[in-house]
């Protein structure tokens, strides 16, 4: 029996980002513009200057600016600059509708992953497609502008946290902003169940910005450089391959490699809290994304994308196992002072909404109990964490099977900060 | 580098018209798309091969007028291209030669039907008008919107471009006002080598107000181009004109809006997209897979998924083929109902508004602007395709009675229009009479027709496989609404809405209707979005079993329970493995007790649950499997699997027969015997009710829906039962919902004789339209047939005479 987490994407809204310079600057509005010796397509080339680069105009002549950003100055064409830096959309394009777009205004190993898996077939000419096919092999044609984001990545790029990372203000009620139509019912169902009125009140406590802590379900690679606030080290890996089948027949990569490795520059702090109170602690080092959304080998169990639970042991703590026996697990960028926290547990009675169609099978309100945990890490009386757990029809805990729904307190006000679904795979 | 294309202007008899006093050699050819109700005049555009100045000729009026370059040009200009018709103008572009302060440039601006200057050549590029404004790009390279005086409208479209300077890969312009740009990943790529990208993905949203999606920004604009709101970018703030920066609705979905309350999202269920309702989140489309949106309200939907490489919703031409299985497709409007009933398998589009559409009982001609769907017949002999196992596969054309008109059979047939179709032999259209005899010698591409017509649609009795409908009853049984329609859902205001979407039981009914509790259908028909909501007739909805603890609270800390009271002093000291609320002086708790490891759940420990009093002393000690939350008197308890009842002190009040016992509910709940068989339990430990239940469905109202297998049939069969468990209303329905107020929805058979209101004809005045030809020619003159394939071009009339005809080079007489 196989016991595997699934994560849902969490809600709330992150932050735009937003360069920043003063104000005569123009900013690069290009993927990866060419700044060029002379104001001409021949003029030759002397840097290149990525999208949102803030460049200090000189002079204007026809349809190029001289300009210098980043230790380099000359021409560039004029209509690949504008006043504003360009921004993501919030929330719902963390990796974007057009993952080539995103990954140029928020660089990441995950947006270049999004970016090279949509890379299909189609960007080969049907002479290319037909190569390919008859030789039952990748044939991997040069993309400029994917060597190009490769590059990028070399940069010390560092994501920002609300970038990568969504929460949702709980006491708030904010409406909910974004695509996900999971998330978004997610919401409703909270609601619904007046999910503010069973946490505790927050008090300012352990964690005071939002990049202070990272649940395990949120802790993509790219969320935890951006928690750490330090550039890693990435390294591309691995050699598409063509793969034959009845059901799933074609090239399995990232366009022209198979895995983005991505090394932390300092090792994550991968903690997790029992319901007894006990605290586990590990080191993780780094993070491997494979080719194949879903790596190909286990199904939809394994998303191919997950962090192993530990690398190496964290001093004075036991080491984190993905057992199932952990109330929640959570990346920080310090160790925790204690390997002991306090749980407090309550059962709450809720009635789930109508119509929700969150809950297959459930046609009409039906009474439900939720398990309402309260963390309190730093044992000062003031609960930093919150989980809310639904019981099963008759109130029973299952170790198979179960949703919760996860809280942070940030500097005394309550985020929601993700679902946990944990089902058994088959 | 080709040779560019050559025409002759000929007459319908092959000579070249009087007022054409030349036969000329042109490059480009551009058709208007004549409003023919607003009488509008067909009206060509010729650009001769050399320098001379293209020509307006409006065959009509016999008027042939050059367009000069304007009359403060600089001497040497000269007028040496036109873009397409759109709104009466046509843009021309201006070749100005060098001067002492710049080398030689093109600037467009607009002309009139008539060659005269309405717009000054004074941009660096000019798009078609459309609804009354235009896309142009000023000398400073800066994309305006214009309207029809040429005035820049206040709004500027961020138009952004991606790529390599030089190296260009993916380059993404707003096409043009009115349309939604949406580039993919791959068509960038796929197009990106010359650093432009054609709109290939566009897409039409909106009724009267358009939405122009850029990458970052969002906009709305009216049709006229004003301004109407812009989505902000990450502050969730709206910014109007006349009301400046106000909240954003939410929820919103910056990236794909539709109007106010729809937006189109990908379907989970097949390919495509959804139209899904942004307040709710309900996904409108019942079953089918919208394949694309085909106008602001229109959107192309087939009953299973449908997806195809280079699939161009907007360009003439095929949009869905005869294929394999049983797809089906209609159109949709934006409230997710279908206007088209989904029962054609092959769907052309001629032009921006038009479809033709072709199923197993008709062809038609359908404009997508019309309120209604007006599906009416060819002029003739109906094109049909034999889905069959015909070998070939070839289309044919018949008669009233689906026999054979003639013998041909074609590899493309479109409906007749006026005593001409446009039928492709060899893969080769021509055109053909009504008699089957080519009237013009085939020439290459595709071809299509127009003319005006007027049809019957007539109502599609119940088909083969959908011969059940829902209806409403009374507390009686009374059918109240016979069982015609799709779905009956209730709305807030207590009305009811039936609707026919999705399934075409009668094709008039395609739309909604609502109906008062007596089963009355209203008069005025109100969009379920925009019903008010009144005072509810309906039953109130169930609020569920609400617990209120009256004793201590059960509290665990670190994993162990014990009980606190409302000052949160522990009355209980945390000792308990697990435990629920006091309810009055008891409450349920369980310790667990280390277990034999065994092959299933290793090392896993038993748990077993008693009855503690407020001072903690065990009232029932613990040997039960599991003991849920008193719910009055009683409590669920399972022991060796099966669950009962218990009361206070833990004394069977139901013996443990059942292998599931619902919460309570109104007083009772539902029991499951071992057989599958339910019952209704109340507190006392008594099972009631009908034998041979099955399935038992309560709400708030008292009676329940209850289900029992028919013995005849073996098929499950649904009626209601009062609060005693007694049958009041025999179960004789497929399926119910139960009653709220005075009514309740019911499935059941279709009716052998339905009323008249669901079998009335459909009269539709439709217009049959021209193909606007979205690329290169505009359209073609009502009675006329316009044949294209790059490089080629001609005109016929709708006799099968020809008006305009390439001429090649090495064949200049055709």
């Amino acid at each position: 029996m196989i016991f595997r987490r699934r994560f849902l994407p969490t809600l709330a809204l992150a932050l735009a980002a937003t360069a920043h310079a003063d104000d005569a600057s123009q900013y690069v509005r290009a993927s990866w513009l060419n700044v060029r010796e002379e104001p001409a397509k021949t003029g030759r080339i002397v840097a290149n200057w990525p999208t949102n680069t803030a460049v200090a105009v000189a002079e204007r002549r026809d349809a190029w600016c001289r300009g210098s950003a980043e230790g380099a100055s000359g021409w560039v064409a004029c209509e690949f600059l504008a006043a504003r830096p360009l921004t993501l959309q919030p929330v719902e394009n963390i990796y974007g509708d057009d993952p080539l777009r995103a990954f140029w205004i928020a660089p990441s190993a995950g947006r270049l992953r999004m970016v090279g898996r949509a890379f299909g077939a189609s960007v080969l000419t049907a002479e290319q497609q037909k190569r390919e096919a008859a030789a039952k092999k990748p044939i991997r044609f040069p993309l400029p502008q994917f060597d190009a984001m490769k590059r990028r990545l070399q940069r010390d790029v560092v994501p920002q946290f609300a970038q990568e990372v969504e929460r949702y203000d709980v006491p708030a009620g904010t409406d909910f902003v974004g695509g996900d139509a999971a998330a978004a019912e997610v919401v409703k169902f909270l609601r619904a169940i007046d999910a503010p009125m069973l946490l505790p009140p927050a008090r300012p406590s352990l964690f005071r910005r939002q990049s202070d802590m990272l649940f395990f379900p949120d802790a993509s690679a790219d969320a935890i450089v951006a928690m750490q606030g330090t550039p890693a080290h990435v390294a591309y890996a691995g050699s598409p391959e063509y793969v034959e089948g009845p059901y799933d027949e074609g090239v399995n990569g990232i366009w022209d490699i198979a895995e983005i490795r991505v090394r932390f520059a300092v090792g994550a702090v991968l903690q997790g809290v029992g319901r007894d109170g006990s605290v586990r602690g590990s080191i993780v080092d780094g993070r491997v994304l494979v080719g194949d959304w879903f790596g190909g080998t286990e199904g939809q169990c394994n998303d191919g994308t997950m962090l192993p639970a530990a690398d190496h042991p964290l001093p004075g703590f036991e080491p984190v196992v993905d057992d199932g026996s952990l109330l929640a697990t959570f990346y920080l960028p310090r160790p925790l002072a204690s390997a002991q926290a306090e749980v407090l547990s309550r059962k709450r009675h809720a009635t789930l909404p109508a119509r929700n169609g969150f809950f297959d099978g459930v046609a009409g309100a039906a009474p439900r109990d939720l398990l309402v945990d309260e963390i309190d890490l730093d044992n000062d009386g003031r609960a930093d964490l919150a989980v809310i757990e639904l019981l099963d029809p008759d109130g029973t805990r299952s170790p198979d099977h179960s949703r919760r729904w996860q809280f942070v307190n940030v500097d005394g006000r309550w985020w929601y900060a993700g679902e946990l679904r944990i089902y058994e795979c088959d | 580098m080709e040779a560019p294309a050559a025409f002759e202007a000929v007459d319908m008899h092959g000579t070249a018209p009087a007022d054409l006093d030349r036969a000329f050699a042109w490059r480009q050819v551009h058709v208007s798309t004549p409003d023919a109700s607003a009488r509008e005049p067909l009206v060509v555009t010729l650009t001769p091969a050399g320098d001379a100045p293209p020509l307006v000729w409006q065959p009509a009026a016999r008027t042939v007028r050059p367009i000069q370059p304007p009359g403060d040009a600089l001497p040497g200009a000269r007028v040496d291209e036109l873009g397409e018709f759109g709104d009466g103008l046509v843009p021309a572009r201006v070749q100005l030669p060098a001067s002492k302060s710049s080398a030689a440039y093109a600037v467009w601006g607009y002309v009139d039907l008539n060659g005269a200057w309405v717009i000054p050549p004074r941009l660096l590029d000019a798009g078609a008008f459309q609804r009354g404004v235009a896309v142009v790009r000023d000398l400073d390279g800066l994309t305006h919107l214009v309207d029809k005086q040429g005035r820049m409208l206040p709004w500027q479209p961020e138009d952004i471009a991606w790529g390599l300077d030089g190296d260009p890969f993916t380059r993404l312009h707003v096409g043009r006002l009115g349309r939604w740009v949406r580039i993919t990943q791959s068509n960038a790529l796929a197009k990106g080598k010359d650093g432009q990208i054609e709109p290939g993905e566009v897409n039409w949203l909106f009724d009267g107000l358009t939405v122009v999606h850029v990458p970052g920004v969002n906009a709305l604009a009216s049709a006229d181009g004003e301004l109407w709101v812009v989505l902000s970018e990450g502050d969730r703030k709206l910014w109007t004109p006349k009301q400046g920066v106000v909240p954003a609705p939410a929820p919103y979905t910056p990236s794909r809006p539709l109007d106010a309350n729809r937006f189109v999202a990908p379907s989970a269920r097949a390919e495509g997209v959804a139209l899904v309702d942004r307040v709710s989140g309900a996904i409108l489309d019942p079953a089918p897979a919208i394949v694309a949106a085909l106008t602001p309200s229109r959107f192309l939907a087939c009953t299973t998924g449908y997806s195809e490489d280079n699939f161009q919703p907007h360009d003439v031409g095929r949009l869905v083929g005869p294929g394999v299985g049983d797809k089906r497709c209609g159109v949709l409007d934006n409230s997710g109902r279908w206007w088209l009933a989904p029962d054609y398998a092959t769907i052309d589009r001629w032009g921006a508004d038009t479809l033709v559409v072709q199923g197993e009982q008709q062809a038609c001609v359908v404009r997508l602007d019309a309120d209604r769907p007006d599906c009416r017949r060819g002029d003739g002999p109906l094109p049909r395709f034999d889905l069959g196992p015909a070998v070939p596969r070839s289309w044919r054309y018949a008669d009233a009675d689906g026999h054979d008109a003639w013998t041909g059979r074609y590899h493309e047939a479109w409906p007749f229009a006026g005593r001409v179709a446009v039928a492709t032999a060899d893969s080769l259209p021509g055109l053909i009479d009504d008699k089957g005899r080519w009237l013009t010698p085939r020439v290459e591409g595709n071809a299509f027709a127009r003319a005006h017509a007027l049809a019957a649609v007539a109502p599609r009795m119940g088909r083969d496989w959908y011969r059940e409908g829902v209806g409403l009853i009374d507390r009686g049984g009374h059918w109240l609404v016979p069982p015609v329609f799709a779905t009956i859902f209730r709305l807030p205001d207590g009305t009811l809405a039936a609707c026919s979407a999705g399934v075409p039981i009668y094709e008039m009914r395609a739309r909604c209707d609502h109906v008062d509790a007596s089963g009355h259908v209203l008069a005025s028909p109100v969009p379920p979005e925009e019903a008010p909501i009144a005072s509810a007739a309906a039953t109130p909805a169930d609020s569920g079993h609400e617990h209120v603890p009256t004793g201590p609270v059960a509290v665990a800390r670190n994993g162990r329970w014990g009980f606190r009271d409302t000052k949160g002093a522990w009355t209980i000291p945390p000792r308990f493995d697990d435990a629920w609320d006091f309810e009055g002086d008891r409450a349920a708790v369980a310790i667990d007790s280390p277990a034999p490891a065994s092959a299933d759940n290793p090392g896993a420990p038993t748990r077993r649950w008693g009855l503690v009093a407020p001072d903690g002393h065990w009232v029932a000690e613990p040997r039960f499997e599991s003991l849920g939350r008193f719910q009055g008197p009683v409590a669920a308890a399972r022991a060796e699997g099966q669950f009962g009842l218990v009361d206070r002190d833990g004394r069977w009040v139901a013996q443990p027969d059942f292998t599931s016992i619902s919460q309570f509910s109104g007083g009772v709940a539902t029991a499951t015997r071992p057989d599958g068989t339910i019952c209704t339990l109340d507190p006392a430990g008594r099972c009631s009710g009908p034998a041979g239940l099955v399935e038992l469905k309560r709400g708030a109202d008292t009676w329940a829906v209850a289900t029992v297998k028919d013995g005849k049939a073996g098929r499950p069969l649904t009626g209601y039962l009062d609060a005693d468990s007694r049958w009041a209303i025999p179960p004789r329905y497929q399926g119910a919902e139960p009653f709220s107020g005075a009514t309740a929805i019911v499935r059941d058979a279709l009716p052998a004789d339905p009323p008249d209101w669901a079998r009335r004809w459909v009269t539709i005045d439709v217009r049959w339209s021209a193909p606007a030809r979205l690329a290169i020619v505009g359209a073609v003159h009502p009675s006329a047939v316009d044949t294209k394939t790059p490089p080629s071009y001609a005109l016929a009339d709708d006799q099968g005479r020809w008006l305009l005809l390439r001429r090649s080079a090495s064949s200049p007489n055709p």
